[in-house]
């Protein structure tokens, strides 16, 4: 099974028993390599960021250790979307994520590599200004 | 051209970044090996850039100051399909070697604010549409090109001002065939609905050189 996480990651990761209803059930480890998000019995929690989950959500999001990821990204307003054979599943970035830096006017950051493969970061360039431009070779 | 303005601003403290949508693996390869860039020039093979600027075409810029703002938001690199196109490109260098040696004082400079506030906005729509092109991407790198071009024409539907989505999918459809009559075609009834190809970039005096009409 292939996990692509917003425009970067994609983790190559064993295919989960198949479930009847056919959703994205991770591992609680798994899920938290995937987008950072680890079930705790506060909540779901990211960094010191916990998400509480009212017990009678918990019977619909967690069993044992899987947690009900397709079910959690539609709840916090994400999009997921999967192939045909369920065996590729997209879990993205929510618009209010994306809106995020702007509402304080920052430059979105972002990490890709040159032709070389060396990677290079928006923030690598604090102190400079900074002219970025897309093209395309078509 | 870029690589010229990088060689003249580079000492007055502008850096410039560019980045490729690079629609097939390596496709960039060989144009960035013949231009010989000696500024950061990278390869954004997923389009994430275009996805965190909210970016539909190329080539589009934004403009960041010393400490990570945008300045001026998302618009079109100096590029116009009018005949005064010459003038377009010349007055946006312009603008930018203006930018790099005035800062903030500079005319064509906004505020972070006003930048962030002409920001093309992001909606749950858009995000499915981006998702939804992950999920093409994913499946035309791993082989599976028929299910790719599917779920791509899917994520065209979604977000159907995206040219970048668009171009992606006629090079599925047909390798190295993007800018073929079809393509020209939408442009042009695109534009009949009032919707630029390359829409100018608002800024000062810009909109002059086309004529106070705004005919071309």
């Amino acid at each position: 099974m292939k996990l692509v996480v917003s425009a970067q990651n994609e983790i190559e990761a064993p295919s989960p028993p198949q479930r009847p209803d056919n959703e994205l059930w991770l591992h609680t480890d798994l899920l938290e390599k995937v987008c950072g998000w680890r079930l705790k019995p506060e909540g779901l929690c990211r960094a010191e960021v916990c998400v509480p989950i009212a017990p009678e959500l918990r019977e619909r999001f967690v069993d044992h250790e899987a947690v009900h990821a397709s079910g959690l990204w539609a709840a916090l307003d994400r999009p997921v979307v999967h192939d045909r054979s369920f065996s590729t599943w997209v879990l993205g970035e929510g618009a209010d994520e994306r809106s995020r830096p702007l509402v304080i006017g920052e430059a979105p950051e972002f990490t890709l590599p040159d032709l070389d493969g060396i990677e290079h970061s928006l923030s690598d360039f604090r102190g400079r200004k900074v002219f970025l431009a897309t093209w395309a070779s078509w | 051209m870029w690589q010229k303005l990088y060689e003249e601003l580079e000492s007055q403290g502008l850096t410039v970044l560019t980045v490729a949508m690079d629609s097939r693996p390596g496709a960039s390869r060989r144009y960035i090996e013949r231009a010989r860039p000696t500024h950061p020039s990278l390869i954004d093979s997923n389009h994430l850039v275009a996805e965190l600027y909210n970016m539909t075409n190329v080539p589009q810029a934004v403009w960041i100051d010393e400490k990570g703002h945008l300045v001026r938001p998302t618009e079109t690199a100096g590029f116009s399909i009018s005949r005064k196109f010459r003038d377009v490109r010349k007055h946006y260098l312009e603008a930018i070697r203006d930018w790099a040696a005035k800062g903030e004082q500079s005319k064509f400079v906004q505020s972070s604010a006003e930048a962030s506030e002409r920001m093309p906005k992001f909606s749950p729509k858009l995000a499915l549409a981006h998702a939804t092109f992950h999920l093409g991407q994913a499946l035309s790198k791993h082989g599976n090109k028929e299910e790719a071009l599917e779920v791509i024409r899917k994520a065209v539907e979604l977000h159907p001002q995206s040219w970048n989505f668009y171009r992606q999918m006629k090079n599925l459809e047909k390798p190295w065939k993007a800018s073929g009559p079809a393509y020209f075609a939408r442009a042009i009834s695109r534009a009949f609905k009032g919707e630029e190809y390359y829409p100018l970039a608002d800024m000062p005096g810009m909109a002059e050189i086309l004529g106070k009409d705004g005919s071309k």
